[in-house]
């Protein structure tokens, strides 16, 4: 666990960081996010004293962090960084073996550590071990900087904008990689960017900074759900909606508890959930070889029959898939319901257009500041 | 202390007050008509040289003439003065055209260094907006380029005043010979004159080269200490 | 081969270089000797200052002004000045003294503009990692300064063989001798045995210095970045 308590830094008269408290949770990784200038670079390298902090300090596993030398401090804290600083002097196999040398391991135990590595980031060691960074990609090289940054495996890293200098597709990629690797090592990390996507797709935790200031430190959700204010509303930027659709599950929307109707008798069934009350969800209707149709029972109300208005239910999804995908997906067939199933002791579930707009609405409806439970 | 201090600068006075007044002035004038006759000839002959030898027809040649520069930038000052001196005698000519070649070197150097250097990109583009061969040469490479001739100008003169001293042992007079004789003599009072005018004419050089060099480039682009 | 030998004797400059032999490669012993001690010395020294001027920029202006003002004097008059200062004199002191401050400028300003120019987010990983400033200094700076500060002293050492030439005048018996005595002699065979040898020994030690470099020099920042 990581816990800055009011630290701060001034350079001369001007202030990067006024106070900050902040505590990021064993195994988390929080991301800083905010326009530059705003203190978020700063502040992460106070936690590993590359800046020495004017005021506060930071407890690492509720210990003072002051109290160790700070050469050691480095050691067990992983670096990453934007433009990778590999040492363009040394292979790939020296670079990654920077740490474990400096704690003093031996030789056979780095050159295993070093293969291991390599396979982790997904790099061949046989064909990388020996050669220098000039001769790898950017992407390449950024996997060997992280592969470097967990060699002597820290429980704590810090990212600074670790995948901003790379072109796209390269970045969803060692995103995602990323991803991956963190769910096993559950590192404790503080990931710096100035990209609110790749904060809301990195992060378990996001703290916007602005002018040397903490706004709002939450969860993504609750981060889009609820922001503090107007700043972090703009932040956020004009497609917050979008955002959701892709932060959000289908398991999070759907409805679990459609009631199933048989298509022989379905105009009787549906006017029985009416006459008990039922109004406005959606109804699953199944045919005798287990075709599934939908239709809202509001819509009954048209007076058309269920014949004209039911229509058919025919995309499947897993409820861990965003909401965005079932969109995607719902546009591609001209439809406006998917089915979600999950494992067999999963309920499964029907996510309607709908569904998704008044959930949406619900959110971005409320205005900043103002509460909505999610 | 007075007595003393007065006692050493009347014997200063009495020691160098004929060096300076009657050995130097022909000398150090000798000196300055070599320095500024060879660096002269060494410019006319190198700038269009260097030009020359980065036009298309010949560029891919210019990285052999470059390591043959640097090559003969290797050969001791001394070593090439002397070797004129079977091959055209004694005199001020021959001290003039020793100092003419190892003059050239660094400005046909630093010429074609700076015309190589200039981005093909920004070559291209004047070529795109349609100018002429000979345009994109004086209106883009040479102004671009200018900075670093003028950096081999200023190195080939600075040598060129160090190398003229040793012009005064193939005849070629200049304050060399004030320093010779000094040694030969072992006369420190003509040694220390002569060196040191040398020096200073040198430094004056540099640091007037340099202010010139300002000047012109208006601190455009950072070049060298 | 006889008759070969027969033509080759007869170019003066050959037979004169064979006949003086001995004395010749005494000569040429006493030269590099003399060039080696000289940038052993000023290896040790400038780059330490050169060091020391990175640590403290606010010297760099100072240093380096003096470095390029002693790099302008003209060598005979360095040592002719050096000739007449006490405890120098005639000898190897002053002809060492003018050698190894010849090589201040180049050595100096390599050191300190290689050390500079290290890619800042090297530094700024290698300091992440915990290295302490010597081993940043040592480990990262240095191995990534040394292709410039290589050429310095490469640099410094051909132009020390040229300028050692000249120590002849002060009393050292090197290769300078032989164009020193072809001079005062008239004798053109012995100036151009002097002139053509010293010649060859200053490229000799150029290309070797380029060969050497190619060892030294972490083949990784031999390479060119790719895309």
């Amino acid at each position: 666990m990581i816990r800055l308590e009011g630290i701060g830094k001034e350079f001369g008269d001007f202030t990067a960081v006024k106070e900050l408290s902040l505590e990021i949770p064993e195994g988390k990784t929080c991301v800083m996010v905010g326009p530059s200038g705003c203190g978020k670079t700063t502040t992460m390298r106070m936690v590993n004293r590359l800046i020495e902090p004017t005021r506060g300090t930071v407890y690492i596993d509720e210990q003072d962090y002051k109290k160790k030398k700070v050469e050691i401090l480095r050691r067990d804290i992983g670096y990453v960084i934007q433009e990778v600083g590999l040492f363009p002097h040394r292979t790939i196999a020296e670079n990654i073996s920077t740490t474990p040398k400096l704690a003093g391991w031996d030789d056979k135990k780095i050159k295993k550590r070093v293969d291991e590595l390599l396979e982790i980031v997904e790099l061949n060691p046989e064909e990388n071990r020996n050669k220098f960074p000039r001769q790898l990609s950017g992407g390449q090289r950024q996997r060997v900087g992280l592969a470097r940054a967990m060699a002597a495996d820290p429980p704590v890293m810090l990212m600074d904008e670790p995948f901003a200098a790379v072109d796209p597709i390269t970045r969803e990629n060692l995103q995602n990689m990323f991803l991956r690797l963190q769910r096993k090592m559950k590192k404790t990390i503080i990931f710096v960017t100035h990209d609110i996507n790749e904060a809301i797709k990195m992060g378990d935790q996001i703290a916007i900074l602005k002018e040397g200031e903490l706004v709002q430190a939450d969860t993504p959700e609750e981060l889009l759900a609820n922001p503090k204010n107007q700043f972090v509303t703009d932040f956020i930027g004009v497609d917050r909606a979008i955002k959701i659709l892709d932060l959000f599950s289908t398991d999070e929307v759907m409805w679990t508890e459609a009631p199933v109707i048989s298509k022989k008798n379905m105009q009787e069934e549906a006017q029985k959930l009416i006459e008990k009350g039922e109004k406005g969800i959606p109804v699953i209707v199944e045919d005798e070889q287990g075709n599934k149709f939908w239709f809202d029972l509001d819509e009954l109300e048209s007076g058309q029959s269920l014949e004209e208005i039911i229509r058919p239910l025919e995309i499947t999804l897993e409820p861990t898939n965003s909401i965005k995908l079932a969109m995607a997906r719902m546009l591609e067939h001209n439809n406006d319901a998917v089915l979600i199933i999950g494992d067999d002791d999963e309920e499964p579930g029907i996510l309607t257009l709908k569904g998704i707009r008044n959930y949406v609405y619900r959110i971005c409806a409320s205005d900043p500041g103002e509460k909505v439970e999610i | 202390m007075s007595i003393t201090i007065a006692n050493f600068f009347s014997n200063f006075a009495e020691i160098y007050g004929p060096i300076f007044s009657e050995r130097i002035p022909p000398l150090l004038i000798q000196h300055i008509q070599l320095v500024f006759l060879a660096t002269g000839i060494a410019i006319l002959i190198g700038v269009p040289l260097g030009i020359f030898l980065t036009r298309p027809a010949l560029r891919k040649h210019s990285q052999k003439v470059l390591n043959f520069v640097n090559i003969g930038q290797a050969v001791p000052g001394l070593a090439l003065i002397a070797i004129f001196l079977p091959i055209l005698g004694i005199g001020y000519i021959p001290a003039v055209v020793a100092l003419v070649i190892y003059g050239l070197l660094p400005i046909v150097r630093n010429t074609i260094a700076g015309l190589e250097a200039v981005d093909d990109k920004v070559k291209e583009a004047a070529r795109g907006m349609g100018m002429y061969n000979n345009q994109v040469l004086w209106q883009i490479e040479f102004p671009l380029a200018f900075p670093v001739i003028m950096a081999g100008i200023k190195t080939s003169a600075v040598i060129t005043v160090g190398t003229a001293t040793l012009a005064a042992l193939i005849g070629g007079g200049g304050l060399g010979r004030l320093i010779f004789t000094g040694i030969s003599l072992f006369r420190p009072e003509f040694i220390l004159a002569g060196s040191g005018t040398a020096a200073v004419l040198a430094i004056i050089m540099e640091k007037g080269l340099s202010f010139f060099e300002r000047v012109v480039v208006k601190e455009r682009m950072p070049l060298d200490f | 081969m006889e008759f070969l030998r027969e033509i080759l004797w007869q170019v003066a400059p050959i037979r004169y270089f064979f006949e003086n032999i001995s004395r010749i490669i005494t000569y040429t012993q006493n030269h590099l000797e003399l060039t080696m001690v000289g940038v052993i010395l000023a290896i040790i020294l400038w780059v330490s200052v050169g060091i020391i001027i990175y640590r403290y920029p606010k010297l760099s202006h100072g240093v380096l002004g003096i470095a390029s003002i002693v790099m302008c004097i003209p060598s005979i008059a360095l040592y002719g000045i050096l000739l007449t200062l006490p405890g120098f004199g005639l000898g190897r002191t002053s002809a060492l003294t003018a050698l190894v401050l010849y090589a201040m400028l180049p050595i100096v300003r390599n050191v300190f503009v290689a050390l500079r120019s290290v890619d800042p987010s090297i530094l700024d990983a290698a300091k992440g990692m915990g290295m302490s400033k010597q081993e940043v200094l040592w480990e990262v700076q240095i191995p990534n300064a040394l292709p410039t500060i290589f050429a310095g002293v490469r640099v410094a050492l051909v132009m020390m063989v040229g300028i050692a030439t000249l120590a002849t005048y002060i009393g050292e018996q090197n290769l300078g001798r032989l164009i020193q005595h072809g001079i005062t002699r008239t004798h053109p065979t012995m100036i151009i045995v002097g002139a053509v040898v010293v010649s060859i020994i200053a490229i000799g030690i150029d290309l070797l210095m380029g060969l050497l470099g190619k060892h030294l020099i972490s083949k990784g920042l031999q390479l060119e970045e790719s895309k």
